[in-house]
């Protein structure tokens, strides 16, 4: 715990905010367009994060994992991160735009562009810039005397200072991309290492080298992003004449729909297949009811049956694969990569273990990781210090946090700490990294922080005339 | 639509009881009936197919409510919630005949209004219904969470019933 007067003591200067947020990507944006709906003064709030717009990160991370802006997400159409009710809906909207029902059909994707594009509208109408402080959050820690003081360097000249505030929120996203073992042993022993890809790496240097020249690859993981980069092989040989062969190594290999009729999730030719990242109902229907009355480790078990690696069962994808099986450039194969090195020439070469089989050597140009991003939510020095200053962690390790998204062992006096999106999976919400648990998150922070006094939560007329004015982009 | 069994029952008495009710009585009296059959009459019709629509819908939520749990979303697509008219109009129907208060010639009159009131529900469960309740869409379809919300649906509910029983009961 510290006090104003230690601060004052080291010569750090401290300035007063009644909310902060500590993280400015899509999950605080998701919280401070809900206070501001909500009633709370942009002076109030301040945003402490080192990207410019609240979209970066994740344009970034979509970019790199071979979305295109004009690309579809795996989302649903009343997920609007910008829009707190959800109507009118992307479909809805991108009817209107384009004059045509078409749209209203297509209601389990939405469009990168219009996320970014109402995401932009959304930030310059609640004044997100005024808000924002360009800085990196170092520590939060409990003041004396209630409430949080949280210590951050600025981006120019790393000068410390601190904020003084009463309730704070963190969500910092992943601390990255995913590094194996393996890949991570490569790139330390030969540098950059060109021939480990991450699917969340920028790495379109793979797929002009593979149009240049005939090349294989593998590829890991069997998520939505694995489908991505399939599909962007695959349209490569398609449009620009790549001569690449795909080796596919799949860790579970799912042959066909798993579970009793009851609970059956749909799968084949090794995906596990489901319209988001997890049942619809984990949101905000039954299977949310069953997970609030839960234990830490009840949903740590549900959670690995309704989420873990799925993707989306497209036919543009089906038919895809099924034409690579058939004439045989695609091959797919259960087990681990393993003994990764380099030849002499700069090719991968590596032990295929494969199930019962016995170990088999194989040489690769490329290998593309798309087994996800770095779940080890302690690799964030801030996350690490509060779980060091008594932050609980669940089952799953990460941030424990109550249905309202407080973490409850860091309560000081008057003032709350929230924390919502990929740190504090295995709460009562299943789906906390997507549109969806965010903005239910940031529901149920603005909530709460309704039952402590520092806002109203639009009930029924405030709802409807917040919504009048977001319809005419006017400020809340 | 990811509804729980209660956030259906108090969708389904919520919605018909506000927005159903002020729909019928605002219809009734110019929907298509034959030149003998009074106004009062129509109005018989309409409330009475209201009336019947909400208390065998508690059944038919239940019926669904099960079908749902063999889905692995654990869902109700909107297009569900549209084709369920097509099962629920027959029972509707037999019920006010069997109630005596459909006269020759009104079946289109029904019909109306019954499509029109199931559709015009439809559409606001699709999304308008969270500008005034935002809650509602992340609670599984429930109001009632909150103290503040619990007594709008109280009072939205029982006073829509209890005008829609006593205007019922006023021109029988």
């Amino acid at each position: 715990m510290w006090d104003d007067a230690l601060l004052a003591a080291a010569g750090i200067p401290i300035t007063d905010a009644h909310v902060i947020s500590i993280g400015g990507g899509l999950g605080s944006f998701a919280v401070v367009d809900f206070l501001r709906i909500a009633g709370v003064e942009a002076s109030q709030i301040r945003v402490l994060s080192r990207l410019a717009a609240p979209y970066d990160t994740f344009a970034a991370l979509a970019r790199a994992s071979q979305l295109r802006p004009e690309d579809r997400l795996r989302s649903d159409s009343s997920s609007t991160i910008d829009n707190v009710w959800g109507w009118p809906g992307y479909a809805l909207c991108e009817a209107w735009t384009e004059r045509s029902l078409s749209p209203l059909w297509r209601v389990v994707t939405e469009p990168i562009l219009t996320v970014v594009a109402g995401v932009q509208r959304e930030a310059t109408r609640i004044g997100w810039g005024d808000m924002l402080v360009g800085c990196r959050a170092e520590v939060v820690r409990r003041r004396a005397g209630g409430g949080y003081l949280v210590l951050a360097s600025r981006l120019d000249d790393t000068a410390l200072f601190a904020v003084r505030c009463q309730h704070a929120y963190v969500a910092l996203g992943y601390p990255g991309p995913r590094l194996l073992p393996d890949t991570a042993a490569l790139r330390e022993q030969y540098g950059a290492c060109p021939q480990v890809a991450n699917a969340f790496e920028p790495h379109e240097h793979v797929y002009r080298q593979l149009v240049r020249s005939p090349g294989r690859v593998v590829v890991r993981g069997a998520g939505i992003t694995a489908s991505r980069i399939l599909e962007r092989l695959i349209h490569d040989r398609d449009t620009l004449g790549a001569r690449t062969e795909v080796l596919h190594v799949f860790r579970h290999y799912v042959p066909g729909p798993v579970g009793p009729p009851w609970f059956r999730r749909a799968g084949g030719d090794g995906f596990a297949y489901q319209p988001f990242n997890f049942p619809r109902a984990a949101g905000g229907g039954q299977l949310r009811r069953r997970m609030l009355a839960m234990t830490s480790e009840e949903r740590a078990l549900l959670i690995a049956t309704i989420g873990g690696t799925t993707t989306a069962r497209r036919r543009r994808w089906q038919r895809q694969l099924s034409r690579a099986r058939r004439e045989q450039w695609y091959r797919a194969v259960v087990g681990r990569v393993g003994e990764l090195d380099l030849d002499g020439s700069g090719r991968l070469r590596f032990v295929l273990f494969n199930g019962g089989a016995a170990p088999r050597p194989e040489a690769a140009d490329f290998l593309i990781d798309a087994t996800g991003l770095d779940d080890t939510i302690t690799r964030h020095p801030l996350i690490a210090d509060l779980v060091d200053c008594g932050a609980g962690l669940n089952a799953l390790g990460r941030l424990d946090v109550e249905p309202s998204f407080e973490l409850r062992t860091m309560r000081s006096g008057a003032g709350r700490l929230y924390a919502s999106g990929a740190a504090t999976l295995g709460g009562a919400l299943a789906p906390v990294d997507s549109f969806w648990g965010l903005m239910h998150a940031a529901m149920e922070i603005t909530d709460d922080l309704a039952d402590q006094g520092t806002c109203e939560f639009p009930g029924v007329m405030r709802s409807l005339t917040q919504w009048w004015r977001w319809m005419r982009n006017r400020p809340p | 639509m990811t509804m729980t069994l209660g956030g259906r029952l108090q969708t389904r008495l919520v919605l018909l009881s506000s927005i159903g009710l002020l729909w019928t009585i605002a219809i009734s009296a110019v929907l298509p009936r034959p030149w003998d059959v009074p106004v009062h009459a129509a109005f018989r019709i309409t409330l009475a197919s209201s009336v019947v629509m909400t208390i065998l819908g508690f059944f038919w939520e239940l019926v669904y409510h099960a079908l749902q749990q063999l889905r692995w979303d654990k869902d109700w697509p909107p297009l569900f919630g549209l084709l369920t008219a097509i099962v629920e109009v027959v029972p509707v129907w037999w019920s006010v005949r069997a109630l005596n208060v459909l006269p020759n010639g009104c079946a289109l009159l029904f019909a109306i209004h019954f499509t029109t009131t199931w559709i015009l529900i439809w559409l606001i469960t699709l999304g308008p219904i969270s500008i005034v309740q935002p809650r509602w869409r992340f609670e599984g379809g429930e109001f009632s969470r909150r103290p503040g919300d619990a007594l709008v649906t109280f009072v939205v509910s029982n006073t829509g019933m209890v005008i829609a029983l006593v205007l019922l009961w006023a021109i029988w």
